[in-house]
């Protein structure tokens, strides 16, 4: 039964035939007069072979075409900018498939450029870049006229494997046993690019999840931590090896000095000792040194420096159970625990998912406690956790230790980008045949935070002095620009002009983050990225302090060094100097300071005396460039660099 | 004093001939593996000496006590199974709830020290390579392993090795002499396995009676927590050098602190 089909309005035309028992797209563009999307004609929809296409019904914006043997049934609908399809199986059969071939066509298509699919995401090895797929990615393909074309799940899909989905765009068919709901889809004509695209693809994720726990004012404080300390209490880290006492001030002083800091640290005392008596995990923390009184009064202290504390639950610790001893429900003892230490956060050993009761137990004795697993929680796991560790984890056993899974650059987690309020720290895991260098400049450029782990339950693996420099200043640049890297709306990979150089962006309010990675052996300089200006703004590389140059068309023009990340900023104009040597500040803002900067030197002003000095008066004779930062509440608000003329700062 | 001690036997010790031996001695693997320790096989000397056949008893740890004025600085846990009083049922049964300096100070008081790893194992296992006290087999007849708690030190007289020595497996874990520190930690060996076994993960530390080549890294933390249920200990005596060295112990004795206080 042939026949010939038109669905059209304002925006988009698509004509379709039936021949020979398959769909076939006869014409496809934007409006009446737009450019072909595709090479026409291309085939829509094939059931199985030789096949025979029944009944055909069509609307103006509708059309349903049924196939027999295996029964299925296509509706295809026009709405707005937006084509969508749904397929109805009524017996699935294993051996039969269905074909959509003119999506693999989108992504080769002629003169205008795919962007974005399962295939287009690899580094220059060919291998895919983002980690933990666990949804279909849109494909997007730059229409003419800045117009985005995009295809995306039709209804929310469940979280399935990325060998699952790879049929979607690649194979010739899926097969209708397996395809389920992921055949549905819609195609979207859009302005954008591929940050519209990828936000509407987070829209339609997140709108299957019950994100309210992210919305808890309680929880707020987790949104500063960057970098978590795994504390291993039987090590000297923050054990007196003489007395037997926790020395918490050494050793957040040595994190200061080391790292910068830490936002957090998890205590970490049960495992591997528990199982040589009868003592339950519980029963540890009385007869850790101090006991539990002792571990409050160290949480106390902890958080007057600003330090959060974390102790971990073991749900593995079932031996009292199974002795018959159990003291009461794992809930209401880790509730007990988490209000006599006063803990800040529950890590969650081995888990990935945990029951409602604990949350519910826990917000009853104490509010503002976080939960952070170790495995990642994904579905709805995602909604009570709110939080997770990132490790690339293998169970190879190398030289006695558990190796690391693959660590590769740049690597982008795409649950950092759908759920930005959902925490991801990245961990090192046992480090062997790790390249902590890697780990950190991969958390980096995805914005994520850290764990340092130095002390694994007794084998020693210290940071070397250049990985805990590039840490300290990786936390330092992420901590300063808060305000866009927490960003409700960051997009991944966004395109760059240089091969092998990758970008991902941060907008915020005030201000846009830009991180890079470049994946090149050689130095990239100057045009990297294309944006539109702000007005008033100015953009600074604040990896390597200097100002960036922007051209008449929106080019950054900047510096990245080899196998290295980046990244730049886009800032208000509220810092300007002077001819005179002044630097005066715009805008009046409350709490604000002014610290100037050279190497060697760390000074702040505060905002009354600006405008009263010079920079030279400020700094010494160095020739070096003086970065000036307006800062408030730890966030740089301003930042210029100015360097030194013959005379001084000019 | 009321104990019903068989003196003879408990308060013995066995001699044990010294020579070489093919010392080879296996842990258990954890993440983070196990480190700075030679696990051999490798030839190592032990001096001739002498062992105590049992495990030091909760009888005998009270007339330490008495005799001694021995109370720890750090009392959290020191022998908290006595906290309702002197347990007499247990007074046959070997000590626990003793740290590593606590058992040090009972054998400066005997005197008499801790054994080595090498004289530990060499007193068990004797030269013949064999994984238990009495053979190459385990038999859970032979001792207490995976039951509900302690039994007396000579309950189980097939728990005997070559040079007469008992109850070496199984019961409790043993106290060994030897800390070993890396700078990050301090850590012990501890022998024989006891009769406690966690179940229903992997995670666990190994429980019940452990072949005689076996020992079990203890990481030091804190009196309070080193201090278990599962751990007690026996002495040693040489003349003569050993394999390694050993310090000795003097504690403390804080006469405003009283906490404990058992009649001989």
């Amino acid at each position: 039964m042939n026949g010939e089909y038109r669905l059209e309005n304002a925006e988009l035309r698509c004509h379709f035939a039936t021949r020979d028992g398959q769909l076939w797209f006869e014409h496809f563009t934007a409006g009446k007069a737009g450019e072909s999307f595709l090479a026409m004609p291309a085939l829509f929809c094939s059931v199985g072979v030789g096949r025979a296409a029944g009944a055909t019904e069509a609307t103006a914006d509708e059309l349903r075409v049924h196939w027999y043997e295996p029964a299925v049934e296509l509706q295809v609908r026009l709405a707005g900018s937006t084509l969508s399809w749904a397929v109805h199986v009524e017996n699935p059969q294993p051996e039969a498939a269905i074909y959509f071939p003119f999506v693999a066509e989108l992504q080769v298509g002629a003169a205008q450029k795919t962007l974005a699919g399962m295939q287009a995401f690899q580094d220059s090895f060919g291998r895919p870049i983002f980690r933990h797929v666990d949804f279909p990615l849109p494909l997007v393909k730059l229409a003419p006229e800045g117009r985005t074309l995009t295809l995306l799940p039709g209804v929310l899909p469940q979280p399935i494997t990325q060998s699952g989905l790879e049929p979607l765009w690649s194979a010739p068919g899926i097969p209708l046993a397996e395809s389920g709901d992921c055949l549905d889809m819609e195609l979207i004509l859009h302005e954008g690019g591929w940050p519209a695209a990828f936000d509407r693809f987070r829209t339609k994720i997140r709108s299957g999840f019950d994100l309210t726990q992210y919305e808890r004012p309680d929880l707020d404080w987790y949104g500063e931590q960057l970098v978590h300390h795994f504390t291993f209490l039987y090590g000297r880290e923050i054990l007196n090896l003489e007395s037997g006492q926790f020395e918490l001030e050494r050793f957040l002083d040595e994190g200061e000095a080391l790292f910068g800091g830490y936002d957090g640290f998890l205590i970490w005392g049960v495992y591997p000792r528990i199982g040589v008596d009868e003592r339950t995990q519980w029963d540890f923390y009385d007869d850790f040194p101090g006991g539990r009184a002792g571990l409050r009064a160290m949480a106390q202290r902890a958080r007057a420096r600003g330090v959060r504390f974390f102790i971990p639950y073991k749900p593995w610790d079932r031996s009292a159970d199974l002795h018959g001893r159990s003291a009461g429900p794992d809930h209401e003892q880790l509730a007990r625990l988490v209000a006599d230490v006063e803990a800040d956060g529950v890590f969650l050993d081995t888990m990935s998912a945990i029951g409602g009761e604990f949350r519910t137990a826990i917000d009853r004795l104490r509010p503002g406690v976080v939960l952070c697993s170790e495995g990642r929680a994904k579905g709805e796991a995602l909604e009570v956790i709110t939080s997770a560790w990132d490790q690339s984890f293998s169970w190879d056993i190398q030289q006695g230790n558990w190796a690391a899974g693959p660590e590769m650059l740049p690597g982008v987690d795409l649950w950092r980008f759908l759920f930005p309020e959902h925490r991801l720290f990245v961990i090192s895991r046992h480090a062997v045949g790790d390249d902590r260098l890697r780990i950190i400049q991969r958390g980096f450029f995805s914005g994520m935070g850290w764990v340092v782990w130095q002390d694994i339950f007794g084998l020693v693996l210290t940071y070397a002095p250049d990985e805990a420099a590039l840490l300290k200043k990786c936390r330092t640049i992420l901590r300063q620009h808060r305000q866009a890297l927490w960003s409700a709306q960051p997009t991944p990979l966004i395109p760059t002009l240089v091969a092998g150089v990758y970008a991902n962006e941060f907008p915020g309010c005030s201000k846009r983050l830009w991180t890079f990675y470049n994946e090149n052996q050689q130095i990239v300089n100057g045009r990297i990225l294309q944006i539109k200006p702000r007005p008033g703004c100015h953009y600074v590389d604040v990896w390597n302090e200097r100002e960036v140059e922007v051209d008449g068309e929106g080019c950054l023009h900047f510096e990245l060094a080899p196998r290295q990340v980046g990244a730049v900023v886009e800032l208000p104009r509220l810092l300007v100097r002077q001819p005179n040597g002044l630097v005066s500040v715009n805008e009046s803002i409350p709490n604000a300071t002014l610290h100037v900067r050279q190497p060697g030197i760390d000074r702040q002003a505060s905002l009354s005396d600006l405008g009263q000095q010079s920079l030279d008066s400020l700094l010494g004779t160095s020739k070096q460039p003086i970065i000036v930062c307006l800062v408030a509440a730890g966030e740089v608000l301003d930042q210029i660099v100015v360097q030194m003329d013959e005379g001084g700062a000019r | 004093m009321n104990q019903q001690l068989p003196t003879a036997t408990l308060t013995g010790m066995a001699q044990v001939s010294g020579g070489h031996f093919l010392y080879r001695a296996s842990h258990r693997f954890r993440e983070g593996g196990f480190i700075l320790y030679d696990e051999g096989p490798r030839w190592v000397e032990v001096h001739p000496f002498a062992i105590d056949r049992y495990e030091v008893t909760n009888g005998e740890f009270r007339r330490f006590l008495a005799a001694s004025g021995y109370r720890p600085a750090e009392s959290h846990n020191f022998l908290r199974h006595w906290q309702g009083g002197f347990p007499e049922e247990l007074a046959n049964h070997p000590v626990t709830w003793v740290s590593l300096d606590d058992a040090r100070a009972y054998a400066a008081w005997a005197g008499k020290r801790l054994p080595t790893d090498m004289e530990w194992q060499w007193a068990a296992q004797g030269a013949d390579g064999r994984r238990w006290p009495w053979g190459m087999a385990f038999n859970p007849a032979y001792c207490n392993s995976d039951s509900s708690g302690t039994t007396p030190v000579d309950a189980h007289p097939a728990n005997v090795s070559p040079f007469g020595v008992g109850d070496l497996v199984g019961n409790v874990w043993e106290w060994i002499d030897t800390v070993i520190t890396d700078g990050w930690h301090r850590w012990c060996f501890i022998r024989g396995g006891s009769y406690y076994r966690a179940t229903g993960s992997l995670w666990y530390a190994e429980g019940g009676a452990q072949p005689v080549d076996h020992h079990h890294k203890f990481l030091l933390m804190h009196p309070g927590l080193d201090r278990c249920a599962t751990i007690g200990f026996r002495c040693v005596r040489s003349d003569g050098p050993t394999m390694s060295g050993w310090g000795t112990y003097q504690w403390a004795v804080d006469s405003t602190k009283d906490g404990l206080n058992f009649d001989d």
